[in-house]
């Protein structure tokens, strides 16, 4: 096996967010997304004279979770949750409290939208940042939060409350490593690779690509660490093979009613309510392709196990991985004779 | 709220204790509060003095017998004074909120208490208290014990060396190693007899107030011991002329152990007074014990660490704290090799502190200190490196039981592993080190023939140079500092990272030496980071992982690629 850790190293700092200047512009755009609200609300609902409501905010998705990406596109986004102290029944239609909050924004960026799940703010620089928008647990008789689903034109049935626990979901998709940070640092970056992994082999339209939440549940049931067990120095392609491989021995034939066949389909269920497969958009065509492309990483990463030479095997890495894997000059990789003398920090 | 218990205070609550004929006494000079009262114990009406110390609540009030020996000689009532010793003072909380209760919980005690003297159930307690017993005894000497107790009646000897400077011991070796000194001077030696006393011997103590053990008296309680011993041991023991001598007698505690007390004869007939009909004058003697299984403690059972020999390396500042944590445990047989000397640049690290006594080795200081505080403690000192100590043949490895290396020189410690893989060594040994600016520290043992060496944590096939795996800092990093010039470098630490390094190889070499570990541990401990990152240094993953998972995975740092004891090198035999 060739020691291809270094070059892991240096790939999960070029896809990670946080280390740019993206992330502090994200923050900035949450910060000033917060204060607008904050700021115009009030008016909002004066003018439709409805109680003034105050929102408070979360943060949410792979920004809480710390398991972000870098887009290849360059569109970052940022989820937030806002939460009104209101009941569902106050607000039977959800989407009129979406429509109060677009009003609060509308003319603030270059385009806002209200979506299915969220209300979106759109910059020009390519960064948006995705309102959920929640009927908060203390209002709620069941002592729930729920998620206002539906846009302006949806037929009735797609305006519901859904009740969502976004802040439960991630204690629950993090818990597996209570007192193995090892262990929770190397499952957020499988995270980021099997992202970035899923950026790079798909194109991004419609659900032809597994979604980002769905390979972190993936990952949540079959990743196991691999480290040094006396250095705790990561061996992030052994984790990543060994996850591909039980991914792919997770695919069952499942009947699909709509399709009216049997498909092969891996499901990624939510761990909260409403506890659905987050991969249950997906066509019997988009699964198929999801199965071989996962079938291609697995025996990419095993002959990248197998492969001696260092630059071959971050060769085949970057097959699969993108141009963010780097590939080591000839020099580098070359082995050096071991250096005599070293430096140590021990005494006694 | 010193005052508000007075002697009013009390008597009311002695008289709701249910006690009868209640009075308050006048106060003693030390403040303390009386009052007597008339108590019945087994139907017989006895006085009772209840006293409380002017730190009552904080403090048991005190029960009294009047007169002490009302009941006649009884275990737990002080002779003379009749100081109930209801409860003994250790462990025991008291609620100060319930100055009541407490004075109510010390009479039901204290009654009890007698009552089982009055019934005859704690007659054993006057063996188990027998030395207690003995101390209230008069006696203008002080004979310190240092004689293992033997297990066979024997002559022992009393070594004089002043009027008031006495010991019992076997010979005069046994009191040059309890005293640590060269020679011993002048001194006068007095023959003395043991004999020791079969389980369950019963002996009632002497009172205090009354004339001391008549010698048929004497042999009638030392009867049981006398019947044991075998013609010849009486012979040689107790025949010939015995004007004036000393018995030496051991008792066993019904929990464990002996008592052990001493008294001095006058024959008026030149024969020894533990022979039938023979008149002798006697006086109780106190005996301080100090014999070396009564002060060493036990590592673990059996006295398993008695014999054990261990070789250090380095007396730095882990060595020297390992050294004490050794001795202290037990561990009585040290040799201390370092060719360093005691520099004044150590003092707030180094045990030994500032070398007042000029620049010694530090060996030689180690040695000293060592001897200073310790009875029976052997140090022998080799001032040279072992690898020099090794070539002259001052050092046969199979001499001793454990070798530490404590040297903070990896490429020595590298060495010394190898030598102690060869075949034909029998000694397991352990290296231990801390590491710059406290961020942890390590310890490892190694046994020659088994896998797992200091030499698997340098074996790695990605690094390009020797690198310890076990390392908390990042490889490739400088950490020596210099405070003046080429000449005083050292690695940045603090006393109590070396002390918390010492103390976890001091632990790991004691469970060798008893024989719970077997097998080849690596042990880290992790301290706090932030001066070494305030320095700018970087920490390598292991020291992300938890104590715990450390804990866990101690075995598991072995390479079966080792160069010493990997696979692929001969088993020893």
């Amino acid at each position: 096996m060739a020691s291809v850790q270094k070059y892991f190293d240096s790939f999960h700092g070029k896809i990670r967010l946080g280390l740019f200047d993206e992330e502090d512009t994200l923050r900035d755009k949450r910060r000033i997304v917060r204060e607008k609200l904050l700021a115009n609300l009030p008016d909002v609902f004066k003018k439709h004279n409805e109680k003034n409501l105050v929102p408070t905010f979360r943060d949410q998705g792979s920004y809480a979770m710390r398991t972000g990406t870098r887009p290849l596109d360059g569109d970052f986004d940022i989820d937030q949750g806002v939460y009104f102290e209101t009941s569902t029944t106050d607000y039977p239609d959800p989407v009129v409290l979406k429509e109060r909050v677009y009003e609060a924004l509308n003319g603030h960026t270059k385009r806002v939208e209200i979506r299915r799940p969220c209300v979106t703010v759109f910059y020009k620089d390519g960064y948006h940042v995705d309102l959920a928008i929640y009927s908060c647990a203390a209002a709620n008789a069941d002592k729930k939060d729920y998620l206002a689903m539906g846009k302006v034109g949806s037929e009735e049935k797609y305006r519901v409350w859904q009740e969502s626990d976004p802040t439960t979901l991630t204690t629950k998709l993090f818990e597996r490593f209570d007192g193995d940070e090892t262990g929770r640092k190397q499952y957020r970056r499988a995270i980021r690779f099997m992202k970035r992994w899923k950026d790079v082999n798909f194109v991004s339209n419609g659900h032809s690509a597994p979604r980002g939440i769905g390979l972190t549940i993936n990952a949540n049931s079959y990743f196991q660490p691999r480290y040094n067990t006396t250095t705790f120095v990561l061996d992030d392609l052994t984790a990543l093979h060994e996850l591909s491989k039980e991914m792919l021995s997770a695919f069952t034939s499942t009947w699909v009613s709509t399709e009216w066949k049997f498909v092969r389909w891996l499901s990624a269920k939510l761990l909260v309510t409403p506890f659905n497969d987050v991969y249950e958009k997906m066509t019997s065509k988009q699964m198929e392709s999801f199965e071989t492309k996962l079938t291609e990483l697995r025996d990419t990463l095993k002959k990248a196990i197998d492969e001696v030479d260092t630059r071959k095997a971050c060769q085949l890495l970057r097959n699969v991985f993108g141009d963010d894997f780097e590939v080591p000059d000839e020099s580098e990789t070359a082995r050096a004779t071991p250096a005599p003398v070293s430096t140590h920090s021990q005494s006694a | 709220m010193a005052g508000s218990y007075d002697g009013e205070w009390l008597a009311a609550v002695v008289t709701g204790f249910g006690l009868t004929e209640v009075a308050v006494l006048p106060a003693s000079v030390s403040g303390t509060v009386w009052v007597r009262a008339s108590a019945l114990v087994e139907q017989q009406p006895v006085e009772l003095r209840v006293g409380l110390s002017v730190d009552f609540p904080a403090e048991l009030p005190v029960v009294r017998l009047h007169p002490w020996d009302a009941l006649g000689v009884q275990p737990h009532i002080t002779a003379g004074k009749g100081t109930v010793c209801y409860q003994d003072n250790e462990g025991l909380l008291l609620d100060q909120d319930q100055p009541e209760g407490l004075v109510s919980w010390a009479l039901e005690h204290a009654l009890a208490e007698l009552a089982k003297g009055v019934r005859g159930e704690n007659r054993t307690d006057f063996t188990e208290e027998f030395e207690a017993s003995w101390l209230a005894l008069p006696s203008k000497v002080v004979l310190h014990n240092v004689a293992d107790v033997p297990q066979q009646a024997c002559e022992l000897n009393v070594i004089w060396r002043t009027n008031s400077e006495a010991y019992v011991a076997a010979d005069a070796n046994q009191v040059l190693s309890f005293l640590q000194f060269d020679r011993l001077g002048k001194y006068t030696m007095q023959q003395a007899i043991f004999l020791p006393l079969p389980a369950g011997s019963y002996i009632e103590p002497p009172r205090p107030d009354q004339a001391f053990w008549t010698a048929a008296e004497l042999r009638q309680w030392l009867a049981p011991g006398l019947n044991l011993l075998s013609a010849k041991e009486r012979r040689a023991l107790l025949e010939g002329r015995h004007q004036h001598g000393i018995i030496v007698v051991s008792l066993p505690r019904p929990s464990q152990g002996v008592a052990l007390f001493a008294l001095r004869y006058q024959s008026t007939t030149d024969d020894h007074p533990l022979l039938p009909g023979i008149d002798a004058k006697l006086w109780p003697l106190q005996l301080l014990r100090l014999e070396r299984s009564y002060l060493v403690p036990r590592g673990g059972g059996q006295n398993t660490l008695v014999g054990k020999r261990i070789l250090l390396i380095g007396c730095g500042a882990v060595g020297g704290r390992l050294a004490h944590d050794l001795v202290q445990s037990g561990v009585l047989d040290l040799t201390l090799v370092d060719d360093d000397l005691h520099a004044s640049d150590n003092t707030f690290r180094h045990v030994l502190g500032y070398p007042r006594k000029g620049f010694v080795a530090k060996v030689t200081a180690l040695r000293d200190e060592l001897r200073m505080k310790y009875p029976y403690v052997q140090v022998t000192s080799v001032k040279s490196t072992i690898q020099s100590a090794y070539r002259a043949g001052k050092i046969t490895w199979n001499d001793y039981d454990l070798v530490i290396a404590a040297t903070g020189n990896p490429t020595i410690e590298l060495w010394l592993n190898a030598q102690l893989h060869q075949p034909g060594i029998r000694v397991a040994a352990l290296f231990t080190w801390l590491e710059a600016y406290g961020i942890g520290g390590h310890a490892l043992l190694t046994h020659v023939g088994q896998p797992g060496c200091l030499r698997c944590l340098y074996t790695d096939p990605d690094a390009s140079q020797l690198l310890n795996r076990a390392a908390f800092a990042q490889a490739g990093q400088k950490f020596s500092m210099s405070l003046a010039g080429c000449s005083a470098r050292h690695t940045p630490y603090g006393s109590l990272d070396a002390t918390r390094t010492a103390e976890l190889a001091a632990r790991l070499a004691l469970r060798s030496l008893v024989g719970r570990e077997h097998d080849a541990p690596l042990l880290s401990w992790k301290g706090d980071p932030t001066d070494f990152l305030a320095a700018g240094f970087h920490l390598a993953p292991r020291y992300q992982a938890s104590e715990e998972q450390l804990f866990r995975n101690r075995y598991l740092y072995v390479a079966p690629t080792c160069p010493v004891c990997g696979s692929n090198v001969p088993a020893n035999d």
